[in-house]
């Protein structure tokens, strides 16, 4: 794959060039699902990960199929205990608690995961720009990178909530339907949620392009989108990795914090974060309303932090080495 | 180096003049303004009223105006009087900066105290018991929404044990350090529990990959002790990261702690800027806001000052 | 503020009528008709202050304070917030230390209610006069609340951390009846989960019920706690109700309006989600208000008398489990909007849009923050279908802004709050004509009229009147929820427990409180 090494002089670099055109001969893909399936916790993880995904983007044809309904109010069934016809039971509108959560995961999967790695490829482009070109180019990204850092969220989300999309040429029906909610939602949080990506590439930028092996690469007439592209970012990851995985789970609870201060994923649409706020009240007499939502996002960062662990170690080849 | 952080300085005042103007933009361009908001509340409001508090309070006037306004007497060193409290902008905001200052100063060291070693002796020993519980522990902690820690923090240690007050700063009658201090705790620790597995995560992280260097080994095998690689060669190394976290922490957090200080009643910058926003009370929001990005920008500052002294190849011309 | 009088409780809503030895009437001669240089009709009312009424510095209460409050009101640059009853007088004249006159240039039913609330002129004056546009940032209230001479109540407050606490004591001048207690001390907690856990923890004894705990939350907690506290549920005078869009052409038609009243199930939401404890509304007007009546038409839960209206107003292909169509094909798709973070009524639109469902209408939840939705959607008038919001009024307080044809914001501009855009003209005339009855069962017919008439066209569909819940120590009595808009305080020598006292509080310090205890 790459190189870490700093004190390798440019015969190592050689060397190390020699050794990844071997490995990419032999499908980095391949070798990449080698080392990853050996880190037990991370494939676990994934199989995690798929299950509820899929289970939650089936959400539908779950709900036609054992004729329950997320949406179907019984107000004789309020807070009803498990039984056979709800399995979970229900809750304070007597609607289906299973099939709730099986919706509100579609949404927060899908919010958590889109927002984030949209985050992290904009904040991968400007922290790598930053630190390698550095001076004044550096200078402006990352004070425009402050400016976006101290945006107040609070009146940035009121004033997206009272822009109306179909004057801005969006079609109607993407942005008055009810899942209009959900677009504000990843569009916001990408909108601001690079800056953490951005500060921590730049921050290790800055560190490894004065190490031996991209001075060394350049020696070799390697052009700048080449440095970054194949020296930089494999030794960047680490952090990325961690910073996306971690803001997952960061970004399904900030859409909690926001249906908690009214700006979130509005109902009926159900999310895991708005599940938890509305069950705030009810924390006495139905815990279990959230408990269910918050063990669903526990169990998502976990799997998605170990997911990253393992990523990150397949992607460092002498990683195996410690095993 | 002395040049460069006077150039940064220079730059922070010119990104506080743009902030300035966004955010007043900002706050404009939300609908309602405080009059609307009033008429909401009491049918009886005319539409003579209405008239009348708009001009009272400049409202009829555009946006670019008033923001010209404002700034021409900020310079002067009048940021006005917050329309909520009625009083002297500053006069508001200095004590609740230090209230929050304290809670996050706190909550500052004690998540260091609690994520640097956990985070070393994790990376140290990947995948044994103790990395595995420092991981779920850390997940734990992210896991849950600040507003339903701090709300669990207060049925147990409040309300079940009785230990902490559920809230406010002091007790009437009181307020010696002691006083403040028993109010202090379960803020803090909600705030820390919030914050501290994200840098955990980030510590163990760099550090691992700080230990996988080569030249860590090559330190190991001349025969340094374990703990002097750690400290010196590894540790410093991995900072670079973690330094840029807490940075970007201590900024967010001037505005960020609004849930926790919300909820255990403690008058910070966070519940002041909320309703100041929601209040559209210009003077008092502006100034808060500016307040959160000035530090924001010290912070960042600071961080890259300190990846200078980590990484002394690290220049910056 | 016009002072409603909530004649079923015996107990006068005015704060300043509350000061007073005797209420004027025409009838007693302290009312008197008067006519205007113009040739309008007015009228004189002489109050007479209660003797040993004083400051809490001592200071006694003069007519001169009437006096100075009125100069205050009625100045443009001060900014009071509304303004209508300073500029209904005309003048107030100074008999005595403790008798004045109010001159108001027309008669309404409320004339004996026209007076403003009482502002110390001892220590106001100056902040007053030295510059009236400053004054709302120099009055005393703001500069210095804890001066003993700004309150004449029963306790005064002796220390304040804005945002969180208050503290009250004793006023030693207060002429009337001992209060109970030594100190008492208001905290505002702004969360409602933290508020039980403070009273659960003991750090507060109460928990107020004006701005407390939600319905659904006090419930709980008396099931948990029956005997650690006492609860009181008090309906009030927010009526919670779904604004329809009267332009519009498909919610214009009344029989699409009766057939939504009919087919939601307003009744079991009460009694589910509330514990019957939030009445169902039938119209506009409190159970409790003079001017109510139940002999209008009722739209009890009939899905299918709703299908039938729907049929009628041409709404007929219904298939079960599919949204209704017209004879063009379009489908009954309606949007309903409100104030997205307010948990209950969330619970109650999804309540109706599964209701709704069950008569073949698909109802489209779009919630707004309270800025937006009340800042642009509502006031500018731009909801499609229906809005679903609260008005919170003053007993017997006449419907003008919000039923009158003249009320009707035109785009763009600031004016009256008849939203819904709805036109009536015998409604107007009615309305004209209640604000200059005297006679209170005159009055009492013209209301009556005006309900059946709002019944049957159903501007509005009315939903519940929103109560307040009250948990109080078992040791603590004599406390008795108002249910209208003066807070239950303000009878606070009765049972002992403390809030701000009478005097006028500038409007920041009001928005600020959102819970205490």
């Amino acid at each position: 794959m790459t190189e870490r090494d700093p004190t390798a002089d440019t015969a190592g670099e050689l060397r190390a060039g020699a050794a990844r055109a071997l490995e990419a001969s032999a499908t980095p893909a391949r070798l990449l699902w080698r080392r990853f399936r050996g880190h037990h916790l991370a494939l676990g993880s994934l199989i995690v990960l798929v299950v509820l995904a899929a289970l939650s983007f089936a959400a539908p044809v779950i709900e036609a199929w054992t004729g329950l309904s997320a949406t179907r109010v019984d107000l004789m069934a309020r807070n009803a205990a498990p039984t056979l016809a709800h399995p979970l039971g229900t809750d304070e509108l007597g609607r289906d608690l299973l099939i709730r959560l099986l919706y509100g995961g579609r949404v927060s999967l899908t919010v958590g995961l889109v927002a984030a790695v949209i985050s992290a490829i904009i904040g991968t482009v400007v922290g790598i720009a930053a630190g390698y070109y550095g001076g004044r180019f550096d200078a402006a990204l990352m004070r425009f990178t402050d400016g976006v850092i101290a945006l107040p969220l609070l009146p940035l989300l009121i004033v997206l909530a009272a822009i109306d999309f179909t004057k801005l040429g969006l079609p109607e029906g993407l942005m008055t339907s009810e899942s209009a909610s959900l677009y504000r939602m990843i569009l916001l949080v990408s909108l601001v949620g690079w800056t953490t990506v951005a500060r921590l590439v730049r921050g290790a930028t800055l560190s490894l392009k004065t190490r031996e092996f991209v001075t060394a690469a350049r020696a070799l007439g390697a052009g700048n989108a080449r440095i970054m592209w194949v020296h930089l970012l494999p030794n960047v990851a680490s952090p990325i990795i961690v910073s996306t995985t971690l803001s997952i789970g960061n970004i399904i609870l900030l859409e909690s914090v926001l249906s908690f201060l009214g700006l979130g994923i509005q109902p009926p649409m159900a999310s895991w974060g708005n599940m938890l706020t509305n069950a705030q009240e009810l924390i006495y007499s139905n815990p279990m309303l959230a408990v269910w939502p918050g063990l669903l996002i526990f169990v998502t960062v976990i799997a998605f932090n170990f997911l990253g662990d393992g990523l990150q170690d397949a992607l460092d080849p002498r990683s195996g080495l410690q095993r | 180096m002395l040049s460069y952080i006077v150039q940064r300085l220079v730059q922070t005042a010119l990104v506080l003049f743009v902030m300035s103007f966004i955010i007043y933009a900002m706050i404009g361009l939300m609908p309602g303004d405080p009059i609307d908001l009033m008429v909401q509340a009491d049918p009886d409001l005319t539409a003579e009223d209405q008239a009348r508090l708009k001009q009272l309070y400049g409202l009829d006037q555009p946006l670019t105006t008033r923001y010209w306004n404002w700034l021409t007497a900020a310079v002067q060193g009048d940021f006005g009087y917050s329309r909520l409290f009625a009083q002297p902008v500053l006069d508001v905001l200095w004590p609740r900066l230090g209230n929050t200052i304290v809670l996050i100063g706190c909550a500052f060291l004690l998540s260091l105290a609690i994520a640097l070693p956990a985070g070393i002796a994790a990376a140290t020993r990947p995948r044994s018991l103790l990395d595995n519980a420092v991981n779920l522990g850390a997940f734990a902690g992210i896991s849950v929404p600040p507003f339903w820690l701090a709300i669990l923090l207060i049925i147990l240690f409040a309300v079940t044990l009785e230990w902490f007050p559920a809230g406010g700063m002091t007790d009437p009658g009181q307020g010696g350090l002691l006083d403040q201090l028993h109010h202090l705790v379960l803020p803090v620790v909600a705030l820390t529990l919030a914050r501290v597995g994200g840098i955990i995560r980030y510590v163990r992280a760099s550090m691992m990959e700080a230990l996988r260097q080569d030249y860590i080994r090559t330190a190991r095998a001349k025969g340094l002790s374990r703990r002097r690689v750690l400290v010196s060669h590894a540790l410093r190394n991995a900072m670079i990261p973690v330094v840029t976290i807490l940075a970007l922490d201590m900024g967010m957090l001037v505005s960020g702690a609004l849930i926790t200080e919300t909820i255990f009643g403690w008058l910070g910058m966070g519940k002041t800027v909320y309703d100041a926003v929601l209040g559209n009370d210009y003077n008092l929001a502006l100034m808060g806001l500016l307040f959160a990005t000035a530090l924001t920008l010290l912070a960042n500052l600071l961080a890259d000052l300190a990846y200078a002294w980590l990484d002394p190849r690290i220049t910056y011309d | 503020m016009p002072a409603g009088r909530w004649s079923p409780t015996a107990r006068t809503g005015s704060s300043s009528a509350l000061l007073c030895t005797k209420l004027p009437t025409l009838e007693n001669g302290l009312a008197e008709r008067e006519e205007l240089p113009n040739g309008d009709t007015g009228i004189a009312v002489t109050y007479t202050l209660k003797e040993g009424l004083t400051w809490a510095d001592g200071e006694p209460v003069t007519s001169a304070d009437v006096r100075h409050s009125w100069q205050v009101g009625k100045h443009p640059k001060t900014g009071v917030v509304s303004q209508q009853i300073y500029e209904r007088i005309r003048d107030i004249e100074i008999v005595d230390e403790r008798t004045f006159t109010v001159h108001i240039d027309r008669v309404t039913y409320d004339y004996n209610a026209t007076v403003p609330p009482i502002l110390p002129r001892h220590i106001d004056r100056k902040a007053f006069e030295a510059d009236p546009a400053q004054y709302r940032n120099q009055n005393a209230f703001d500069r210095d609340p804890t001066d003993p001479g700004l309150y004449m109540g029963p306790y005064k407050m002796v220390s304040v951390q804005r945002g969180v606490r208050a503290v009250y004591e004793r006023n030693p001048h207060w002429p009337g009846k001992r209060p109970e207690f030594d100190r008492i001390v208001v905290r505002a907690i702004q969360n409602t989960a933290a508020m039980e856990a403070n009273l659960l923890s003991g750090t507060v004894d109460m928990i107020a019920g004006e701005t407390g705990l939600s319905i659904d939350q006090a419930l709980a907690l008396e099931t948990r706690h029956p005997e650690r506290f006492q609860y009181k549920y008090q309906p009030g005078l927010v009526y919670e109700h779904i604004e329809f869009n009267l332009e519009n052409a498909i919610v214009g038609d009344r029989r699409v309006r009766r057939a939504l009243a009919y087919g939601a199930n307003r009744q079991a939401i009460s009694e589910q989600l509330f514990d019957g404890k939030q009445p169902v509304a039938l119209h506009n007007v409190n159970p409790r208000d003079p001017g109510f009546t139940d002999d209008v038409k009722r739209y009890p839960y009939d899905p299918e008398r709703a299908r039938d209206l729907l049929a009628k107003a041409g709404w007929t292909n219904d298939k079960p489990g599919q949204t209704r169509t017209n004879a063009d094909g379009e489908p009954l798709r309606l949007t309903i909007m409100t104030t997205a973070g307010n948990r209950t009524r969330e619970l109650v639109q999804q309540v109706l849009q599964s209701d709704w469902d069950r008569i073949g209408v698909d109802l489209q939840i779009v919630n707004e923050p309270p800025r937006v939705f009340f800042g642009q959607t509502v006031s500018g008038r731009e909801w499609d279908h229906m809005a679903m919001f609260a008005w919170l009024s003053s007993p017997e307080s006449v419907p003008r802004s919000t039923l009158h044809s003249e009320q009707i914001p035109e785009k763009g501009e600031v004016g009256g709050q008849n939203y819904k855009g709805y036109a009536n003209p015998r409604m107007d005339e009615l309305i004209d004509r209640m604000e200059r009855e005297l006679d209170d069962d005159a009055r009492a017919q013209l209301w009556h009229e005006l309900l059946k008439i709002y019944a049957r066209d159903l501007p509005s569909l009315p939903l519940y009147w929103r109560a307040q819940a009250y948990v109080l120590p078992r040791w603590l009595t004599g406390v008795e929820p108002t249910g209208h808009q003066y807070p239950t305080t303000l009878w606070v020598e009765d049972w002992g427990v403390a809030g701000p006292d009478g005097g006028a509080q500038a409007g920041a310090a009001a928005e600020r409180t959102d819970g205490d205890g």
